[in-house]
């Protein structure tokens, strides 16, 4: 299993510093500033339990974030 | 309900805790001791849950649903708009699968001969991201049964053995189809102007910030 906050090694910049030249600084704008800023966001209304349908969700360390930005566009 | 992989690290609990209130998040090892026991009989089932992590999208997800239907969704969907068709689908409370409309049949498996040797009329181009799902459309012996053709084990294909499974398992049951295309999965640099939601597969992560976190972040205003 990896960690989620890889250590910053000289080796890791290079290839991050690489990965986003070849993605494009806007894109790792996002990720970096934006994805982060929905921890901020809530729930607007209290759902009563559903017990006609749940909703199921698979993530992982590597794209909880996404599955957080997924489920606020759903609630909201 | 939320399925950890058994890599979520304990941050991403708690932030999904404190974002949504209660909700229920799976860990790993308590999925595979409840899961490996409803699957003991089952030992190609129980091999590819082992083998990959999208197959816990496959069993887990209705083996562990305490509703008679679920919603299994993509992290990488972003919706735009209300899912009128998914609301209406939970106020019917019928027993029928929708799935989000693929651009390409994304299966392991051809829909020639999934009929030839099984007498299943493949659905075209279901894709599993956004999935509407009765309970009963998990059957564990059809999926055993499947597990044993050398096409669906393909090792090359091995990403869209969960979705061929899902596909197939709701094919062979004949109730349901797929979602409008504004529900979209496509390579387009742009969605469509009525899109309700979009999966943004493969290449198109970028897109999911530049164009989706942009648009969604205006309503939510996080």
């Amino acid at each position: 299993m990896s960690s989620p906050h890889p250590r910053l090694t000289a080796g890791r910049l290079w290839w991050l510093f690489k990965l986003n030249c070849q993605r494009g600084w806007r894109t790792a704008w996002y990720e970096y500033q934006v994805m982060p800023r929905i921890l901020q966001w809530r729930v607007p209304v209290e759902f009563p339990a559903e017990n006609r349908a749940e909703i199921h969700l698979l993530t992982s360390h590597k794209d909880w974030l996404f599955a957080a930005w997924m489920l606020a566009s759903f609630f909201h | 309900m939320i399925h950890d992989d058994g890599t979520l690290p304990q941050e991403a609990r708690q932030a999904y805790t404190s974002m949504f209130g209660h909700l229920r998040i799976v860990s790993r090892p308590d999925a595979d001791r409840e899961i490996d026991a409803r699957l003991a009989d089952y030992p190609r089932c129980l091999a590819y849950r082992r083998s990959h992590p999208l197959a816990l999208k496959l069993f887990d997800c209705p083996l562990l649903a305490q509703t008679p239907r679920l919603v299994l969704l993509d992290s990488d969907v972003l919706f735009f708009r209300r899912p009128e068709e998914v609301l209406s689908w939970v106020d019917r409370g019928q027993a029928e699968s929708f799935f989000n409309p693929d651009f390409q049949d994304a299966y392991t498996i051809s829909r020639e001969a999934a009929q030839q040797r099984w007498g299943v009329t493949l659905w075209p181009q279901v894709n599993t991201g956004l999935s509407l799902l009765p309970r009963e459309v998990l059957d564990l012996a059809w999926c055993e049964n499947w597990l044993g053709d050398e096409s669906i084990t393909d090792l090359k294909e091995i990403a869209w053995r969960e979705q061929t499974l899902l596909a197939l398992s709701a094919s062979r049951l004949g109730k349901g189809g797929l979602l409008p295309e504004s529900y979209e999965v496509s390579f387009n640099p742009e969605m469509a102007n009525n899109a309700v939601s979009r999966h943004y597969v493969g290449d198109m992560r970028s897109q999911f910030y530049a164009e989706g976190v942009l648009l969604v972040r205006r309503s939510l205003k996080p």
